[in-house]
């Protein structure tokens, strides 16, 4: 009786929804889906097992752990290390570096669509620009030399060109039409690589004075965390710089030299006109502007290896490296109190928001 | 054939003294614990890969990554580093990571493989905590001329020939064996995938030679080549395909020498490990792992009474290790032991031993291993036994390219065990409780910089039971029956947490039947492997399911002699659809022949 009831609600609630928005002819359609309000974590998962990926509600109130196989069962799975997810307007790419596949998901409803297996080397990250998805390939680990960048027709799920770089590559950032790409993995690299998709080719390469670990773009300039070992030091010490690149110009300056330490500045992003970035379990926050080191972090994460971290509206999500066992992710406020501490599945890397 | 199980322990055994094994260690220092020892009519009933062997005649639990491929045991709770696998002697686990693959070792090198449960660093070194296995190649003094073939082809193209000559007189001896293993290896998934990538192929050559120059002075050699392909499976068709090779080599030359009340061994041994990984097929680049390892040896007996024997035993190993992510590094490690044993009474003896190493590159402990053997009547006897042993860190562990942590220290194990043996007609079963406490343990997590760095973290408790089972009956003197199994109970958690470790099973079971008339011989082996954890925090969403594997084989000999035998196996006649690691399934039903030829 209480579940019929509960039914009636739901489909008079889905009606009078249905009503209102029937009501403005003009209005763009919501897209539908369970997972419309919300961000996806993906999980790398065992060395021998397969990657997932959780959903999380907007309001922390609701995750799925394993939301690809809820609502796909007897599809096959999104393959070893599940590296990060890449959208277009309606569907989800979600790469797996370990098995050379890209799963094709709705991203509302995360149903299967379709897979790209081919030309695929060790696959790291996508963006989508003009209708064809960019992604960057690590192929021989041993060699930056051999990085490409595969073009995807996304109507086909086909490849239909590649981009040899020729130096080591990862994440990749729209900005104005041209492709941003981290010349650099695992901190081995020190360029930005500038991809013209409307000729297919590198136009600009910006190098870097340390070697790069991340970096955005904001108003014109890149702003790049790089890293220096220190000679002779035992515990190697390293010192980390905040680069700023004009993009206009190509000019490069120092902003700020961080002290040195055996652990230094990593993860930058960019989130209204703040910078955050995190050194070991710590975050900081600085102005855009700030060429002081800051004397207090922001917050302190209460794992142990902050493996995942990103700044989203008005939020800071941080993912624990966690490689044995289901992990958990922690969301805070941009002033540094805890939201939120949520269980996803095993080795989270990244955030990605619908 | 015969059962080929041995159970032996010294009261029990009375070696003939014209078979020579080298690891004479093994029949002397076992007070007080159960060697399981496995003939070559065993061997023969199953793969040629080591893995295959162990994996359904003993309590020995594998986690194998599909057939053939990489595969690491955990022996009475342990981890993969913590079983020793000696051979004739001499500690070959891995300079590198300090296991043994057990799919690198092909049975048909040897004619004796046998296991001991519990620790023995004491003589056997670093490793020996969950337990040792042993791979021997025997000698035999007496007029002999032997030529064996074994041949077997199965399902995926799998091809096994075996070969052994044994020649003898009563002043010298050579056992020469040759075998080679390849299989396609492309058997199909449950889920309608297949074995894509998993071809691999093996050949090894083992010789051991010995000579009696006189009556008081023996020279003896053993050398082994191994040289191994395997690439490794896929488990989804887009994965980039990957390779592995050994080439292993092992080269032991011994002395013998008495005079007076005292037996003098000189031992020279040479390993040499190398390997090599190709991470991409679609390149030509590699890593490769390279050590060569130089072991002089000097082992004293000296036979104080009749009843009451002393040994010491002196070993320096020198390890020059270079490899991709390693660099070089040289080690050098000095070792001294001593050993007492004392038959007290014909129904009582104890042992003693100690151990000591002197390195640069770790903090050795102080070890010692403590036995006794007390029978109280024909049917029953008690053994006891407590050590302690030790793991000590690899090369990866050391010298890992920025990631090594030259600070380690050796894992260490305290550990006591009680066995019980009950001898009835045919009838043996023994059963051995144990406690082991393991500290120091190496693990491997990433640090605040995500830096993945070895550190001695984990204290772990085992504690278990483990049995076997022995019969056999001969009915109107021509049926005649054999069963031989064994049961093994694991408890192995954090001692922080309290979960138990992942991929160590509660409950193992082997079984095996024999069954022979006249000319016909038949054998059923059963292999019952209980729910694993594959989550540190024992998330039972993630657990891997029990299975059972079944195996059947029948042979006819033919020939005036019965010198060849004509048989067919069905491996996995239930066709179970199992895997022993998560996403790595093993082959469904599948069939081999063979041609067993003696001359």
């Amino acid at each position: 009786m209480k579940i019929n009831k509960l039914s009636l609600l739901a489909l008079l609630g889905v009606f009078i929804l249905n009503s209102c928005s029937n009501d403005d002819d003009n209005l763009e359609p919501l897209p539908e889906g369970d997972y419309t309000d919300g961000f996806f974590v993906t999980n790398e998962g065992m060395f021998e097992g397969r990657g997932t990926v959780s959903f999380i509600s907007d309001d922390l109130q609701t995750s799925d752990i394993d939301v690809y196989s809820t609502v796909n069962p007897s599809e096959s799975d999104l393959g070893q290390f599940v590296q990060s997810i890449f959208f277009d307007e309606d569907n989800a790419y979600v790469i797996s570096n370990g098995s050379n596949y890209i799963t094709v998901v709705d991203r509302y409803t995360f149903e299967y669509i379709g897979v790209i297996d081919s030309e695929l080397s060790i696959p790291r990250y996508g963006e989508v620009v003009n209708g064809k998805a960019y992604v960057t390939n690590q192929g021989d680990f041993s060699t930056g030399a051999d990085d490409y960048v595969v073009v995807i027709d996304l109507e086909t799920l086909t490849v239909e060109n590649t981009l040899i770089i020729g130096n080591k590559i990862d994440k990749l950032e729209e900005e104005d039409g041209l492709i941003y790409i981290q010349g650099s993995a695992f901190n081995d690299g020190n360029s930005i690589n500038v991809l013209d998709p409307t000729s297919n080719s590198i136009t600009t390469t910006y190098t870097t004075e340390g070697s790069l670990n991340s970096f955005d773009i904001e108003d014109g300039f890149i702003y790049a965390l790089t890293r220096k070992d220190v000679e002779g030091t035992d515990p190697l010490e390293k010192v980390a710089y905040l680069e700023k690149i004009d993009l206009a110009t190509g000019n490069r300056s120092t902003q700020i030299v961080f002290s040195q330490a055996t652990s230094v500045a990593k993860n930058l992003t960019i989130e209204d006109d703040t910078i955050y970035y995190m050194i070991g379990t710590s975050v900081y926050k600085i102005a855009l502007s700030t060429s002081e080191e800051p004397l207090q972090d922001l917050l302190t994460f209460s794992g142990n290896l902050a493996y995942g971290f990103d700044v989203e509206d008005d939020r800071i999500f941080i993912a624990q490296g966690t490689f044995d066992s289901d992990s958990f992710v922690e969301i805070y406020s941009t002033n540094g109190s805890l939201l939120k501490n949520i269980t996803v599945g095993l080795g989270p890397n990244g955030f990605y928001f619908n | 054939m015969c059962a080929g199980f041995l159970y032996s322990q010294e009261r029990t055994v009375t070696p003939l003294d014209s078979v020579y094994l080298t690891d004479s260690k093994l029949k002397e220092y076992s007070t007080g614990r159960d060697v399981l020892t496995l003939s070559d009519s065993i061997l023969y009933q199953n793969r040629a890969l080591l893995t295959n062997t162990l994996n359904f005649n003993t309590p020995i639990y594998f986690k194998e990554n599909g057939l053939g491929m990489v595969s690491s045991p955990s022996f009475r709770g342990t981890t993969a580093s913590q079983t020793a696998v000696l051979w004739n002697g001499i500690n070959i686990n891995s300079q590198f990571n300090g296991q043994l693959d057990f799919n690198t070792i092909n049975t048909g090198a040897y004619n004796e493989i046998s296991v001991r449960g519990g620790g023995g660093s004491v003589v056997y070194g670093t490793g020996a905590i969950g337990g040792s296995v042993h791979l021997n190649t025997t000698l035999s003094f007496e007029k002999l001329h032997e030529h064996n073939l074994f041949l077997q082809y199965g399902s995926y193209t799998t091809r096994d020939a075996r070969y052994t000559f044994k020649l003898g007189t009563d002043q010298w001896s050579l056992n020469l064996a040759l075998s080679r293993n390849s299989s396609d290896n492309d058997y199909e998934y449950p889920n309608g995938g297949e074995n894509l990538n998993g071809q691999f192929e093996n050949t090894a050559f083992n010789v051991g030679l010995g000579f009696k120059i006189n009556d008081k002075n023996s020279i003896r050699i053993f050398s082994e080549l191994f040289d191994g392909e395997r690439h490794f499976s896929l488990i989804r068709a887009s994965e980039t395909a990957t390779k592995y090779q050994d080439l292993n080599s092992k080269n032991l030359l011994e002395w013998e020498s008495s005079f007076g009340d005292f037996i003098s061994v000189t031992r020279l041994a040479y390993l040499d490990e190398h390997y090599k990984y190709f991470g991409n097929l679609n390149y030509d680049s590699f890593t490769f792992g390279r050590a060569k390892t130089f072991i002089a040896k000097y082992d004293l007996s000296y036979s104080v009474l009749d009843n009451l024997t002393l040994n010491t035993v002196l070993t320096n190993t020198n390890t020059t290790g270079e490899g991709s992510s390693l660099g070089e590094n040289d080690r050098n490690i000095f070792a001294a032991a001593l050993l007492m044993k004392h038959q007290l009474a014909s129904d009582f003896k104890y042992e003693l031993g100690f151990r000591k190493e002197a390195t640069a590159n770790y903090d050795s402990p102080f070890l010692f291993s403590v036995g006794a053997t007390k029978d109280f009547s024909d049917f029953f006897s008690l053994n006891v036994n407590a050590s302690r042993n030790f793991r000590i860190p690899t090369y990866n562990d050391l010298y890992w390219s920025s990631a090594g942590n030259p600070d380690l220290l050796p894992e260490k194990s305290l550990q006591g065990q009680i066995g019980a043996v009950f001898n009835y007609r045919s009838l043996r079963l023994n059963i051995t409780g144990y406690y082991n406490s393991v500290t120091d343990m190496i693990r491997w997590l990433p640090g605040s910089d995500g830096v993945w760095r070895p550190v001695n973290e984990d204290e772990v408790q085992i504690y278990g039971l483990e049995s076997g089972l022995n019969w056999f009956k001969t009915f109107k003197n021509k049926h005649r029956f054999s069963l031989n199994a064994t049961y093994a109970y694991t408890i192995s958690e954090n001692k922080e947490t309290g979960y138990q470790l992942i991929y160590v099973p509660f409950h193992k079971v082997t079984a095996g039947m024999n069954y022979n008339y006249k000319r016909l011989h038949t054998n059923l082996q059963f292999l019952y492997v209980g729910e694993v954890f594959t989550r540190s925090d024992n998330n039972s969403r993630y657990n891997l399911d029990p299975y059972t594997v079944g195996n059947f084989s029948m042979g006819y000999r033919f020939g005036k002699s019965e010198q060849f035998e004509l048989g067919g196996r069905i491996n996995n006649f239930f066709d179970a659809e199992y895997q022993s690691v998560e996403n790595r399934w093993m082959p469904g039903r599948n069939f081999t022949m063979y041609l067993n030829f003696k001359l």
